[in-house]
């Protein structure tokens, strides 16, 4: 008899459809750690940050259905929990209905092979130029491209207007073209 | 598969929130799609302790029904929503309101020239009834009231109103799909309200279809006699204090005393 330690989240997520609450508290105590501390780079309010993963899982168990079981079920999560962050920030007060649009639209999926790129990334001249940027600008960078998340919900989340999401993001675009250029003299 | 991992002292940093952007996104990258880095961050996460436990108490307590879920986006406190489908009630309410305004339909294009005798008579008792449905003895109001931390007033208030949301529009239509009524399309209303005051104050002692019949019987009596009058301005004053008079005594009712009546 294989425990639930053994299965994989795939797995876990295909008992949680069958209404199994022991995959799902084994989900939550895989996932809370990272998504907790990635929630608290997002917002300042830890309580808000508890609720958004609290969001997180209830998603889950509702509509597990949702993960289309292509990529990484870390990354299908993320997705869900900014986006209860986002709903979370809009209305304060009222806990939240998980609307099935939050769960399809969820999740930039990363592929592993991608990660060789992000050590280079980081390490290499557009880390460099990275740190040249304002935070504005780079937390407009993060809600777009790392979180994957639309103009209007980078919008909901870092309280600002869409059009100043989208100005920002084409500023640190071409300032870090620009420096890009600049440095491996490309034309 | 990479060979690269997310070590001690960038964790802390990015724990802290002082990682450089770019090195915040690849760790952030790198560990939603790493099961061996998302177990390392265990250790540098605060613990959270009862996400599991609040998790199961929210997907263990039972759901709005349907219909009611959008009237939370509306701002409509849980709690008030909470009392209305605590009635299964709420359905069979509204599906006597929605039958009552057809059954009100044939019956007044029936009547011929006693149309307007005919639409006195049922149209006012169309909200009662719908009232009384979401009252009903299944789910008395006594049995939601006694063990619910809401005051009696407030279930009463919100359930008449649930039942009213559709009893009321769905009985204002009639007005406009038989022709010929005139005035009488609105004239209506105030009596209305102050049947189903009337109803639920006689709900506080009686059972909630006994009270609609006490209500219908006086209602068929008015109109039979006084019919042609209804449509006055002293007799709209009169059923809007009728109804003013109802309303504080079913406060009274309420608010001090038991509600839902003997058995």
């Amino acid at each position: 008899m294989q425990t639930l330690a053994d299965i994989d989240d795939t797995g876990l997520l295909a008992l949680v459809a069958e209404r199994d609450e022991a995959a799902l508290r084994e989900l939550v105590e895989r996932h809370s750690a990272w998504l907790m501390l990635r929630l608290k780079r997002r917002t300042p309010d830890e309580d808000l940050a508890h609720e958004a993963l609290h969001d997180t899982f209830v998603a889950v168990w509702r509509q597990p259905q949702a993960f289309r079981g292509d990529g990484d079920v870390g990354a299908w999560l993320w997705g869900i929990a900014i986006r209860q962050l986002i709903s979370r920030l809009r209305k304060r007060a009222a806990p939240t209905p998980v609307a099935d649009d939050v769960l399809t639209a969820a999740g930039p999926v990363v592929a592993s092979a991608e990660d060789e790129l992000l050590v280079a990334v980081a390490h290499g001249p557009v880390g460099d130029a990275l740190k040249t940027l304002s935070p504005e600008l780079v937390q407009a960078l993060q809600a777009t491209v790392i979180d994957g998340l639309t103009t209007k919900e980078a919008a909901a989340l870092l309280g600002i207007p869409q059009g100043t999401v989208k100005s920002r993001v084409r500023i640190a675009k071409s300032r870090l073209r620009e420096q890009l250029i600049g440095l491996e003299g490309l034309t | 598969m990479t060979v690269w991992h997310v070590e001690a002292p960038v964790w802390t940093a990015y724990a802290a929130g002082t990682l450089d952007p770019a090195a915040e996104a690849s760790v952030e990258t790198h560990v939603a799609g790493c099961a061996e880095c998302r177990a390392a961050a265990r250790a540098y996460a605060a613990p959270a302790p009862g996400v599991w436990e609040a998790v199961q108490a929210t997907i263990t307590r039972p759901r709005l029904p349907r219909p009611l879920r959008p009237l939370r986006r509306l701002g409509i406190p849980e709690g008030d929503l909470v009392v209305i489908g605590a009635s299964d009630a709420i359905t069979v309410s509204w599906a006597v309101a929605v039958a009552g305004a057809l059954a009100s339909v044939l019956a007044t294009t029936l009547a011929g020239v006693r149309q307007e005798l005919a639409f006195l008579l049922l149209v006012p008792l169309v909200p009662v009834l719908s009232v009384v449905a979401a009252f009903d003895a299944t789910d008395s109001l006594r049995e939601v009231a006694e063990p619910t931390p809401v005051s009696k007033l407030r279930v009463a208030l919100l359930r008449a109103s649930a039942a009213l949301a559709i009893a009321v529009p769905a009985t204002a239509a009639i007005g406009f799909v038989v022709p010929g009524l005139g005035s009488l399309t609105s004239v209506w209303l105030l009596p209305s309200l102050g049947l189903v005051l009337a109803a639920l104050v006689l709900h506080t002692w009686l059972d909630a279809w006994v009270a609609a019949g006490v209500v219908s019987a006086v209602w068929v009596g008015v109109v039979s006699s006084v019919h042609s009058e209804l449509d006055t301005v002293t007799a709209q004053l009169l059923f809007a204090a009728l109804a003013a008079a109802l309303a504080v005594v079913l406060v009274l009712r309420t608010t001090t005393l038991k509600l839902g009546g003997a058995r």
